[in-house]
């Protein structure tokens, strides 16, 4: 059974034996942590994944370049293909690390259909795993911050075959007019929100609540957590699905900030209920405005590790790690 | 005394809120329920593909068509049937989450239609246990109960997996269908494990059992059994194939009511190369749909208003009706709300047809004088428009706010015939009346927020959404010049498109059926279930119509040419320059840092 503990990050405590592995994306604080983790951690130990549409970029091509003159491990990848990408990273892991090594990856440009299966699919390779999330810097005009759409879907877990009622734990952000078309879609019978943000940030939260103003006062009900605190937000949506299982499916709908979103894919995960599914909508790629987040210099963690006791345990130690 | 005022102030839940359905029983739900017409039309033999706009009310209409719906609902045709037992409808869900691994188009395509038919026929076999469940419960004799559901039981296991494990409870068989569900590997599947019943086409397990169902519990006759499959629009060409080959199929007293937005139903094609099924001759669309001021529309919202109403107060404060609840100006008609703003002396006829004389045109005006029927050609034909111009021009004096979108009508007018719509905005109108008196104003105020909402919530619609949004916006904006910029004319919500070469019909179809299955295009039945035409005429929902100031009636369309500047062009929003961020940051950027537009997505 995997397990979870908030991981402070100490750039001085990160050893040149250490592995590093990031992805290089639009945003600028796709590169905060790499660029850091250079220093520290020997060449041979990295491995940056990057977009194969972006090297049509002068600037991300010659990153790329950088890196690999840099003799940095690089691998193309696509975003699509999530299973491709999990392999590559969990293959590079196995084939470079030694049991006990500890591992960081910094998820902050991920794809959510890549990182939701990393902590799993890690954790049988023995290594630590410490993900890292490099806390952005939103545009002033939170309001003004453009809508990505819904696209495909994905889905984590399975559906119970005796359909009752369903409850929707729909993640939000500041994109809710995606979330508010969502809604539309899914046709919840009763939903209730969640929210994320850092804890020393009230501010967004506040200003999450008045986007979603309109989306809460439906809600059945509303929580909110702190994308610091990794082991509270899983346990946290562990008891919510918990709570409501008895009454009929409980469905995922995972969005605002990553941690969150990786809090909520892991829970179907975790439980290995029938009836806990995770759906996953990708943004549509007709909506081409993007919003360069930067870095803001905080870095959040966690690390994950396997306990042994296999998913038969999963279902109280998911509740107990609170 | 408008019923909304005794909500100001009034803490706890808000009865048009989701966070209702929590606590809602079986019994609730069919107590709230409100049989239409089109209710009792779909308990027929024939197979029907139920059409229907997100939120019309499609799911609520096929769950509460179960049998165990059925007998709670206080209606003397729900009674009748339910006592002759000659229909016996199942629910069978295509959720999203559900049939996704379905449409994995990186399974062969001959795995994807045999998982289907495996778990379609599992989420079946379930819904009739339910409903068999439901049945035997009648039988008033404990014993025979017991030995009717034993004997169901041991039968049913028989003719399914062709083996028996001494199991006599519905729960244990329930088990062994889970069984069979939860073992699948949906990107492997062994089919090796499965019973044979249960690869072979969808309803073979119902088709197996329902002789053997009719002759235990003593039926006279066999029943129709009416497979209820709803949210099919989530199901993608493979899967409607199969659901069509049961169309085709001898029906055998199974009759299939699938439900799916209008131009979701993507293909006629069957599992049989070279064999389509006909809308005549094998199924039939049924449209579900409700015009804003049909009959049944008014009564359904007065319903709903009786009844959550009802949660939240006591039985001596019944609110019988949506008038009741916003109030009533006038006749709740336009010119009420006009008066309402302007005041008595300019809202006379012979002052409204002034103003309008003096909108005119010049040449107009000359003309308008010798008019012989001034009331009909002045008056009726302009003065809609007329409000909506003044109204605007008010609106946009300082921080005024008219009390223009107000009123029931007006209410059920955004809601646009569309139960999910009003239940929506009857939450935001609760929300504002706890706050403060539900005046016309501060009803406008809800409205003009609402459909502004919905309009932008089009972007992020799947697939086209963004292409619908720029382009209703697009259209909007050229009907409201029509209305607002220069001389008064005519104008309203309807317009037709001019196609081009560069933007043929055939190309620009998918961003429109999307807009129309989503209700923010609205055309006639005709066109929902003949498909889109060259001349077709298209309105934009009422919603769109608030949003932009554009007069809610259908008049000569006008013709738009599609603009091709509505394009998406990639663009990175709130940049910070390299120096800027790493004065902030304190730290040299090793790596090249990027400027300038990018063309990716990332999540």
């Amino acid at each position: 059974m995997i397990n979870f503990d908030n991981y402070s990050f100490d750039l001085d405590k990160v050893k040149q034996e250490d592995y590093f592995v990031c992805t290089v994306g639009y945003e600028e604080r796709s590169r905060y942590i790499l660029n850091r983790m250079q220093n520290k951690v020997c060449k041979n130990n990295i491995f940056v994944l990057y977009f194969a549409d972006l090297m049509k970029m002068p600037e991300i091509s010659a990153c790329i370049n950088a890196l690999e003159e840099d003799s940095i491990q690089t691998q193309v990848a696509t975003y699509e293909n999530g299973e491709t990408a999990v392999k590559e990273i969990v293959d590079f892991i196995r084939e470079n690390t030694h049991k006990g090594g500890r591992v960081f990856i910094d998820y902050s440009s991920m794809p959510r259909t890549w990182y939701s299966k990393l902590p799993v699919a890690l954790s049988e390779l023995g290594t630590e795993n410490v993900f890292l999330y490099a806390v952005g810097s939103y545009p002033g005009d939170y309001k003004a911050y453009p809508s990505a759409g819904t696209d495909s879907r994905s889905v984590i877990g399975c559906s119970s075959l005796r359909v009752k009622k369903r409850l929707h734990i729909l993640g939000v952000g500041y994109d809710a007019i995606r979330t508010e078309a969502l809604i539309s879609i899914l046709d919840p019978d009763m939903y209730t929100v969640c929210c994320a943000h850092y804890s020393e940030d009230l501010e967004m939260e506040q200003r999450v609540c008045e986007v979603n103003k309109h989306i809460i006062e439906q809600a059945l009900s509303f929580v909110s957590l702190c994308t610091d605190d990794f082991k509270h937000m899983v346990a946290r949506l562990c008891e919510i699905a918990y709570e409501y299982l008895p009454l009929g499916d409980v469905v995922l709908v995972p969005d605002g900030p990553k941690p969150l979103i990786m809090a909520m894919s892991l829970v179907p995960q975790l439980l290995g209920k029938e009836g806990v599914v995770c759906m996953h909508v990708s943004r549509n790629p007709k909506c081409r405005e993007f919003v360069n987040v930067s870095a803001t210099g905080t870095i959040i963690g966690f690390n994950s590790y396997d306990d042994g006791k296999g998913l038969e345990h999963s279902n109280e130690s998911a509740l107990e790690c609170e | 005394m408008r019923f909304a005022d005794k909500v100001k102030g009034k803490i706890g839940e808000n009865p048009f809120g989701d966070s209702q359905s929590r606590n809602y029983s079986d019994q609730k739900v069919s107590n709230e329920f409100f049989p239409m017409p089109m209710f009792w039309s779909l308990f027929n033999d024939q197979h029907e593909v139920v059409l229907g706009s997100r939120g019309s009310g499609k799911t609520f209409l096929l769950k509460m068509m179960r049998y165990s719906m059925l007998k709670k609902i206080d209606d003397d045709k729900a009674r009748k049937l339910v006592k002759e037992k000659k229909y016996i409808a199942l629910y069978v869900p295509m959720h999203l989450e559900i049939v996704i691994p379905f449409n994995n188009d990186k399974i062969d395509e001959t795995d994807r239609i045999a998982i289907f038919q495996v778990a379609f026929n599992c989420y079946l076999c379930e819904a009739l246990l339910i409903e068999l469940e439901s049945l035997v419960e009648e039988i008033e004799d404990k014993k025979e109960r017991l030995i009717t559901q034993i004997a169901l039981v041991e039968n049913l296991e028989k003719l399914w997996f062709q083996t028996t494990t001494d199991i006599c409870e519905f729960s244990d068989l329930s088990s062994r269908i889970m069984d069979i569900y939860y073992d699948i590997d949906w990107k492997a599947p062994d089919f090796e494990k499965i019973p044979n019943i249960f690869k072979r086409e969808i309803c073979s397990p119902l088709v197996k059992a329902k002789r053997k169902i009719a002759e235990l519990l003593k039926f006279d006759e066999e029943p129709t059994w009416i497979v209820c499959v709803d949210e099919a629009e989530f199901c993608n060409e493979t899967i409607q194939r199969c659901i069509n080959d049961r169309f085709r199929s001898d029906s055998k007293r199974i009759a299939l009511k699938v439900a799916t937005l209008p131009f979701f139903h993507l293909t006629l094609k069957t599992l049989v190369d070279g064999i389509e099924v006909s809308d005549i001759d094998d199924f039939k669309y049924t449209i579900v749909d409700l015009k804003y001021d049909d009959q049944d529309f008014r009564d359904l919202t007065n319903s709903l208003c009786r009844s959550r109403l009802k949660e939240r107060f006591d039985s001596s404060e019944l609110c019988e009706s949506l008038e009741s609840f916003v109030g009533v100006e006038g006749n709740d008609d336009y010119r009420d709300y006009y008066r309402l703003e302007v005041g008595d002396e300019l809202a006379t006829t012979e002052a409204i047809k002034a103003g309008i004389i003096d909108s005119f045109s010049d040449a107009r005006k000359e003309n308008a004088l010798n008019y012989t029927n001034d009331r009909k050609t002045i008056f009726d034909k302009f003065a809609p428009v007329f409000y909506v111009r003044e109204m605007k021009k008010i609106s946009g004096t300082g921080n005024h706010k008219p009390g223009w979108y107000a009123g029931a009508k007006m209410i059920r007018r955004v809601s646009q015939g569309n139960p999910r719509l009003f239940l929506r905005l009857m939450n935001e109108l609760f929300e504002k009346a706890r706050e403060t008196e539900l005046t016309a104003k501060a009803q406008h105020e809800v409205l003009r927020e609402f459909a502004e909402r919905i309009c932008n919530s089009t972007w992020a619609l799947p697939d086209n959404g963004p292409k619908a949004s720029k382009y209703l916006d697009s259209i909007s904006t050229k009907l409201a010049d029509k209305v607002h910029a220069g001389d008064l004319t005519q104008g309203g919500n309807s317009f037709t498109i001019q196609y081009s070469k560069n933007a043929p019909i055939e190309k620009e179809k998918r961003w429109i059926e999307l807009a129309i299955a989503h209700s923010r295009i609205i055309v006639d039945n005709e066109t929902i279930r003949t498909g889109l035409r060259e001349n077709t005429k298209y309105a934009v929902s009422n919603a769109y119509a608030v949003k932009y100031w554009i007069p809610m009636r259908s008049e000569t369309p006008l013709k738009i040419k599609l603009d091709e500047k509505t394009d998406n062009n990639y663009e990175v929003k709130a940049f910070k320059s390299r120096a800027d961020a790493e004065k902030e940051s304190g730290y040299q950027y090793k790596l090249p840092f990027l400027e300038g537009e990018v063309e990716t997505n990332n999540d």
